[in-house]
């Protein structure tokens, strides 16, 4: 019954970005554009809060209670990057595709019901899924930035404080993307009998780390590491894939994890 | 730039790639001709002989200064290694993969791209893949320094964890074990039906389920299929909530009892003993006439009828079945050298006894809570160890990983 009242609390959520972006954009005024976002960030909080205890469960269960904390963690990472780095443009960017995933919330209404069947009953589930959300958060992070480094290689501009910034992201989203593909493994040998099944998104989750793990190490060679940047969007469709997208593939029909 | 001539050292990403793709073709060949990798054939011993085996060739192969062992180690193999990984696994996750007991018919399943982990492309890349990291593994274990200890660890763990899972691979066992309420059984069917006696026993004392509240659910009296019929509404029922709207009906819930008999003239009364099942009395209203009709829904099992509520000619009201909170099995499990443990089994809670883990596995789902057996699955995994060694190292290495960033590496 909580979800009735989301549409309220995300409007007023995008509204705060919507104002932040502004300031940001518009008025070149940080710090009051980092309020407002803050404050739409903690009205979105506050929602998670009271659904999780409405639902008597961790709101981690359907695509659209997932899609809630990604818009969380990612205007989350975008306030902080623009607090720690000044990267203003980063906090308008995530907070607007934050506001996208709340707008697919609001059209795409699902069950929000209490039920949780008794393999996601585990104390892994809520490590396993708020670590991988959180890491697709800062990979997003990493793909916007690598869309910009791409356009300011075009203008021949040199920006070695956001490569670095990007590297430091990948190597932080890559770090969390592991951590949840192995509290996965540790989950399934309790619950399944076995710590690696090739179901077809852990098959996905596997293509996406070694997307990752190839930008990494052509970072550390002289003749590729410039181009290594265009990897980064295509590691991250393949992220999508494995987070949106294995529910509508051919090989869906095996998976564990359709939901 | 002058270009340098193939073959000739230092070898990059050219001969990289020519090597994995010549990998590819003559795994390619194999598959074709011979079909796909036995496993089987790793059976223990030969996995501990190739275990052993594998480490010696990775250190002398790390002890040996030449262009060759220094491409085998190098930046480029690697990526080019991963980037065929990649490829494979795509086709893996794009093309449905079919179990190891299917005939292979079409050209895919032939060129093995229906059946990847089993393929000889993805055997030999493997191969190849853990070559390169145990020579780079022996190569760095000697250098001590804060960036080359979180080489070895991320470098290491994988190595032990992919050489682990696949030479395990063979020794792994998944059985299945049906046991009957109050019986104790030892034997399990493999797929050609021959019990198959094992080094364990377990006695089932009592199966045990809980439920959810069900949901309720509008009709169509003819058909039975759930309405809207392109997106059914359902009422999750709740005994916070004592309202609800399933299209434009108003629901009222007057009385909710999880477990509920038939107490005849039309009432039900609660009752928790085995087969009572959940039981609303509501009052339905159509928002469009105000009409209002009042009467008990119940799921209904084996022991219990089913309750509609018929609100015109075409709709009535039913609940759906509930869906399960927790299955549970009481047992008593038995080695063969007398050691005795009494458990309660459950999901994501496993039993390790010996080198078995057991597992609650099913029940009879028509049946539910009235089900006269229950199922474990055992597994024996003697490799768990070193896979779950290599696991931990990979964990650290992404603790690592988040705290440093790039910059420290």
């Amino acid at each position: 019954m909580m979800w009735n009242f989301f549409i309220g609390y995300a409007v007023l959520t995008m509204c705060c970005w919507l104002f932040a972006g502004y300031f940001a954009l518009y008025k070149k005024k940080e710090r009051l554009a980092g309020m407002f976002a803050c404050i739409g960030l903690c009205i979105l909080g506050v929602f998670i809060v009271k659904l999780w205890m409405a639902l008597e469960r961790p709101p981690l269960r359907t695509m659209g209670e997932t899609r809630l904390w990604y818009a969380f963690f990612l205007a989350a990472l975008g306030i902080f990057a623009s607090y720690r780095w000044k990267y203003a443009w980063l906090m308008t960017v995530s907070c607007f595709i934050a506001g996208i995933f709340l707008i697919v919330d609001i059209v795409k209404p699902e069950l929000h019901s209490k039920t949780l069947m008794p393999a996601l009953q585990s104390y892994w589930f809520i490590p396993h899924v708020t670590v991988y959300i959180f890491s697709y958060a800062l990979l997003g992070v990493s793909c916007l930035c690598s869309l910009r480094l791409m356009y300011q290689f075009r203008h021949h501009i040199e920006d070695k404080e956001l490569f670095k910034f990007t590297d430091n992201i990948v190597y932080v989203g890559l770090g969390f993307l592991l951590l949840g593909l192995l509290f996965g493994a540790f989950w399934a040998k309790e619950a399944w009998g076995h710590y690696w099944a090739w179901d077809p998104k852990e098959t996905w989750a596997f293509i996406t780390v070694i997307g990752y793990l190839i930008y990494i190490h052509m970072r550390l060679q002289k003749n590729t590491c410039q181009i290594a940047v265009y990897i980064l969007p295509f590691a991250f469709i393949l992220l999508m894939i494995t987070w949106l997208g294995v529910s509508y593939l051919p090989t869906a029909p095996m998976s564990v994890h359709t939901y | 730039m002058n270009k340098k001539p193939l073959w000739t050292a230092p070898f990059g990403y050219a001969e990289s790639f020519l090597s994995i793709l010549g990998l590819f073709c003559i795994g390619t060949l194999l598959q074709y001709f011979t079909g796909t990798f036995n496993f089987l054939f790793l059976h223990n011993p030969i996995n501990y002989i190739v275990f052993g085996f594998f480490c010696i060739l990775c250190f002398f192969l790390s002890k040996i200064k030449s262009p060759a062992v220094y491409w085998l180690t190098g930046i480029p193999l690697s990526i080019t290694l991963m980037g065929a990984m990649l490829l494979l696994t795509l086709l893996m996750g794009l093309i449905p993969q079919l179990p190891p007991s299917a005939h292979s018919h079409t050209l895919i399943d032939k060129l093995g791209f229906s059946a990847i982990t089993r393929s000889w492309q993805f055997i030999l890349l493997y191969s190849l893949l853990l070559l390169s990291l145990g020579t780079v593994c022996f190569k760095r274990i000697t250098v001590f320094n804060k960036k080359n200890m979180f080489f070895f660890i991320t470098h290491a763990g994988l190595f032990l964890a992919l050489l682990g899972a696949g030479l395990g691979a063979s020794d792994m066992q998944r059985l299945v074990m049906y046991v009957n309420e109050n019986q104790t059984e030892w034997r399990v069917y493999n797929e050609k039906q021959d019990a198959v006696e094992l080094p364990l026993a377990i006695e089932l004392h009592d199966f045990n389920m809980e439920y959810y509240p069900p949901k309720l659910v509008l009709i169509d009296r003819k058909s039975g299929e759930p309405l809207p019929p392109d997106k059914p509404l359902f009422f999750q029922l709740d005994p916070k909530f004592s309202h609800g709207q399933l299209g434009n009906y108003q629901l009222e819930i007057l009385t909710y009892y999880q477990k509920a008999v038939w107490a005849g003239n039309n009432e039900y009364k609660e009752y928790d003993m085995i087969g009572a099942s959940p039981a609303a009395k509501i009052k339905v209203t159509d928002t469009k006439t105000k009409e209002s009709k009042t009467g008990w829904v119940t799921t209904g099992n084996m022991s219990q009828f089913v309750s509609a509520l018929p609100l015109n000619e075409e709709i009535a009201l039913v609940m759906t079945k509930a869906d399960p909170k927790r299955f549970l099995s009481d047992v008593t499990v038995m080695t063969k050298d007398g050691e005795k443990i009494r458990t309660v089994l459950e999901v994501n809670k496993p039993l390790r006894i010996g080198s078995w883990v057991i597992y609650q596995y099913g029940y009879d789902e028509n049946l539910g809570e009235l089900s006269p057996y229950s199922s474990f699955e055992l597994v024996y995994d003697p490799w768990i160890y070193l896979v779950y060694c290599g696991l931990i190292m990979l964990c650290i290495g992404s603790v690592f990983l988040i705290w440093l960033g790039k910059k420290e590496m």
